[in-house]
């Protein structure tokens, strides 16, 4: 079970984007970075390529930021009321236009930014953190410990992720906050299944079993030694995460599971308003803006997290 | 050029791109059928990039100039990928240090040998049985079984074996050798000095055999050229430069092996040797780091 | 080679052993979740029957098992499950295991022909982006992955369902059994099918980017570029095949997650399959029915799962080296 399903989970995280390029034991070349590329197949221009994964990724969060903030310190139409007339297509006032009932949709749209950009950021910090004590039990705690909660997490992942939801949306209940709790289990597994393969091979590393020998007590070399090394592969995880959690919260909003009117959701907006799809496209438009920046700039962000990853890796092995 | 030389380079540089420095700077260097040219320097003197400069692969950020650069017949001096590829099919080829990665995991070591052969334009039928004949001929055993076997069934030794078959199925007129017995155990590696020994005899392929291992070298080269730092120190038959005339710099480097000059045709020094500096110590892949491993 | 047939004989059965684990602690799980609904599973029940007596419902409560402790309830239908029975639907008049029966093989035709068109879109891009890693096409390629990855796929079927509708008019919505009408099915589940292989097709894009990325670094590389393979050559003879292996086993997985995966997909395009029927049981607390499905798809996963890991050796000649 555990390569193949990793194989999957994995894809979320990994190994794709991996940029960090090494030429064969090309024993001697140019003296400096030349050294490092000798042999390779083709190999690269020497220069290193800006990180731009890395900086649009963070741009675009912080815009959405911004805007969500404004939309919801001080904004600019009352998101609850009617400001406007039926279905008026984007114009100077309304600029994503107006709902069916004459509500701005730009002040709408905006303010579930922020709760997007909340609800994916906090559950995918959440998984992550319990994820990664759990992994870190499971490989401190012995073999038996170990195989219990890695099956348990092979059964958790062998059911789609949006019925596990929907399936914990009845027994926790609507609230936002179940949301998040629910998208924190449902994250749960993988984690632990990242965690897992980043920290054993530090386990199995020769400072730890020196650290076990000298009588380090487990707890101890948990803390200090596994977690803080599998840190940086988590960091992209949680991007990751947060990427689909706002795709997986689109998705459930859309059939009415997600964040609960009146709050205002992308995902919601996209499910109410195609039924006017004919007459006004524009209100679709504006939804799936935002849940695409938001996606995107998360994506994005673990791609250069990523990225950034292999290049100190290189680095350091240089 | 002279007409018996099957590479010929004069005032050979590389450089690498941008602000780096020279890898190579004037170098001058030939090889001849059927000798074994040795190529000496320690790790950073430029011995793997004048090894594969030869059958141009060098990386896309290296630059090369040349008065003449004569590969094989064909002047590779200003040479794109593209030329290259006639020369790499069938005239020249090369062997690696480490035979566990040089081979593709996933293919039979026939039919990576069979490739070899169909990349230098063997008709089909001919090219499994030249292939068997091949490994035969690198004394690998049961070459008809070995064959169809994946390179992780094969010993290291073994390996090694078929990359040097897979060099030499097509015929070329010069090889390669980047360290051929660095990776190997101390008895293998004998073995497989003894197998390019035998090469020089019965072929007349020219062999450029590059080595940090002067023991090695002595043992088997005709003729030396020592670089440091990208640029030729010495060059002669084996006996003017490690015997006879040493430069400063040969001195230095044979006076780190012990008591390889006093002696160079024992095969008990090699063995010594090798033992003075373990493989991972002295093996000069330590300054660049593999990935894989 | 006996002994190797003796170490994969023990791996079958490790794997075997491993996986009836994991399909237990699957049942467990299922039954659990649903058991953790909160509500009276018989609410449902009331409202298509009209007001049955207390009597009566005390009756049915015993009848279905209900007033026995959840242990004794969960054994029940496990030992059921092991004779194809998945009981009935609390508030439907149907047996759970017949609309099973009749709503499954949409979700598996669905997959299977978005897989299909994922693995065509994706195999030459994925090697094109490789090969010419940094150039125009890979970025290009890059770019389109990010977008499909992005974007939730129900949005793009929107997108479509609106297109159609504003141009050619075609009918996307709804579904007609396979063996009724072979060619309007397939016509009716192309669309949906489209939409579901984007987000797949990107990721297999990218998996199979890095891979030939990835092998175009190794040392064997350099031999076979020193044998006089072009960089295309190198990749269509031996990167592509080092990464059949790996990529089939994401295939077949993300194939085993689209049956029940594909809830949203479903209900944008009204397909009668098991996401649809999921979601009318968990909006209907009609357990047995919720029970049922989410093992089914819970099995067909872990079941794909297990024929992958049973396969990888065989396909894959370095186990040797595991």
């Amino acid at each position: 079970m555990t390569e193949a399903i990793s194989e999957i989970g994995e894809t979320r995280t990994g190994r794709v984007l991996f940029d960090a390029r090494a030429g064969h034991d090309g024993d001697d070349a140019a003296p400096g970075r030349a050294l490092r590329t000798a042999g390779g197949p083709r190999a690269p221009r020497p220069r290193r390529r800006r990180n731009w994964s890395l900086w649009i990724g963070l741009t675009i969060l912080v815009t959405v930021l911004a805007l969500s903030l404004w939309a919801n310190v001080a904004p600019p139409f009352d998101p609850y009321d009617t400001v406007g007339g039926r279905l008026e297509a984007p114009n100077a006032v309304h600029w994503f236009g107006t709902d069916n009932i004459g509500r701005d949709v730009f002040t709408r749209v905006m303010q579930s930014g922020l709760l997007g950009l909340g609800t994916s950021a906090s559950a995918a910090v959440g998984a992550e953190l319990i994820g990664v004590v759990v992994a870190a039990v499971a490989i401190s705690g012995g073999r038996v410990v170990q195989e219990i909660i890695m099956r348990f997490a092979d059964a958790f992942l062998a059911i789609p992720g949006i019925l596990i939801v929907l399936l914990l949306r009845v027994v926790l209940g609507a609230g936002t906050v179940q949301l998040i709790i629910a998208m924190v289990v449902l994250y749960i597994p993988s984690v632990i299944r990242v965690a897992r393969g980043a920290m054993i091979e530090v386990n199995n590393s020769d400072f730890v079993v020196l650290a076990r020998q000298q009588g380090v007590s487990r707890a101890r070399i948990m803390f200090l030694y596994l977690i803080p090394n599998a840190y940086p592969t988590l960091l992209v995880q949680v991007a990751n995460i947060a990427s689909r959690i706002i795709v997986l919260e689109a998705a459930l909003s859309y059939l009415g599971q997600g964040i609960q009117p009146p709050v205002p959701s992308a995902g919601r907006m996209l499910y109410e308003n195609q039924v006017y799809m004919q007459p006004a496209p524009f209100l679709l438009v504006a939804p799936a803006l935002v849940i695409f920046a938001l996606a995107t700039g998360w994506n994005l962000l673990a791609d250069g997290l990523q990225r950034r990853l292999a290049q100190r890796k290189e680095g350091a092995r240089a | 050029m002279s007409a018996g030389n099957v590479v010929a380079a004069t005032n050979l540089g590389i450089a690498y791109g941008g602000a780096g420095g020279f890898a190579l700077d004037g170098i001058d260097f030939t090889l001849r059928p059927g000798e074994i040219h040795g190529i000496v320097g320690e790790s950073g003197s430029g011995k793997s990039t004048l090894g594969l400069s030869l059958l141009g692969l060098l990386p896309d950020n290296a630059r090369l100039s040349a008065d003449t650069f004569d590969v094989a017949g064909h002047d590779m001096a200003s040479a794109s990928e593209r030329d290259w590829l006639p020369v790499r099919r069938g005239v020249g080829s090369m062997v690696f240090q480490e035979p566990s990665t040089a081979l593709d995991p996933t293919v039979p070591v026939g039919r990576q040998i069979e490739e070899s052969l169909e990349l230098a334009g063997w008709p089909r039928e001919k090219r499994r049985p030249r292939a068997l004949q091949i490994l035969e001929r690198v004394h690998l055993p049961e070459p008809e079984r070995r064959a169809g076997m994946y390179p992780h069934q094969l010993s290291g030794g073994q390996r090694q074996r078929v990359c040097i078959a897979m060099a030499l199925a097509p015929r070329p007129k010069f090889l390669i050798a980047d360290e051929p017995t660095s990776a190997l155990d101390v008895t293998v590696q004998s073995e497989i000095l003894d197998l390019f020994r035998e090469i020089r005899e019965v072929t007349d392929i020219g062999i450029a055999f590059i080595s940090h291992d002067l023991a090695v070298i002595s043992q088997i080269a005709d003729r030396v050229t020592v670089l440091y730092r990208g640029r030729l120190i010495q060059h002669g038959t084996v006996h003017e430069v490690l015997r006879d005339h040493p430069e400063p710099y040969t001195r230095a480097l044979l006076d780190a092996v012990p008591s390889v000059h006093d002696a160079p045709k024992s095969k008990f020094d090699i063995h010594r040797t090798a033992y003075a500096t373990p493989r991972g110590d002295a093996a000069p892949r330590t300054r660049t780091g593999d990935d894989d491993e | 080679m006996s002994s190797t047939l003796r170490t994969y004989g023990r791996y079958i059965i490790r794997k075997l052993g491993s996986t009836a684990f994991v399909l237990v602690v699957l049942s467990l799980i299922v039954f659990l979740m649903v058991r953790l609904v909160p509500g009276d599973p018989l609410a449902g029940y009331y409202d298509t029957q009209g007001m049955p007596s207390d009597t009566k419902i005390a009756a049915l409560r015993a009848q279905l098992g209900l007033d026995r402790p959840w242990p004794v309830q969960y054994l029940t239908w496990f030992a059921a499950l092991f004779r194809g029975d998945f009981g009935d639907s609390l508030t439907q008049p149907y047996s759970v295991g017949s609309q099973i029966a009749k709503r499954l093989p949409y979700s598996i035709e669905l997959s299977l022909l978005s897989t299909l068109i994922a693995i065509a879109i994706a195999l030459p891009l994925g090697l094109l982006a490789g090969r010419r890693e940094g150039a125009w096409p890979d970025a290009l390629i890059r770019a389109g992955a990010f977008f499909a990855i992005s974007m939730p796929s129900f949005v793009i079927g929107l997108a479509i369902v609106l297109t159609n509708s504003r141009t050619l008019r075609l009918r996307l919505v709804g579904a007609v059994p396979f063996a009724q009408a072979p060619l309007d099915n397939l016509r009716l589940m192309l669309a949906p099918a489209l939409v579901l292989a984007f987000p797949f097709a990107a990721e297999l894009v990218r998996y199979l980017r890095a891979n030939v990325i990835e092998d175009l670094k190794r040392p064997y590389a350099v031999t076979l570029r020193s044998k006089g393979l072009t960089r295309g050559q190198m990749v269509s003879r031996h990167s592509l095949r080092n990464s059949l292996v790996p990529l089939s086993t994401v295939v077949g997985l993300h194939l085993a997650a689209l049956v029940g995966g594909t809830v949203v997909i479903e209900n944008v395009f009204s397909i009668p399959g098991m996401g649809q029927f999921l979601i009318q049981s968990i909006s209907a607390s009609d357990y047995p029915s919720v029970q049922g499905a989410v093992f089914v798809i819970g099995v067909i996963f872990i079941v794909m799962n297990l024929a992958i890991e049973l396969l990888y050796p065989l396909i894959n000649p370095r186990i040797g080296e595991v």
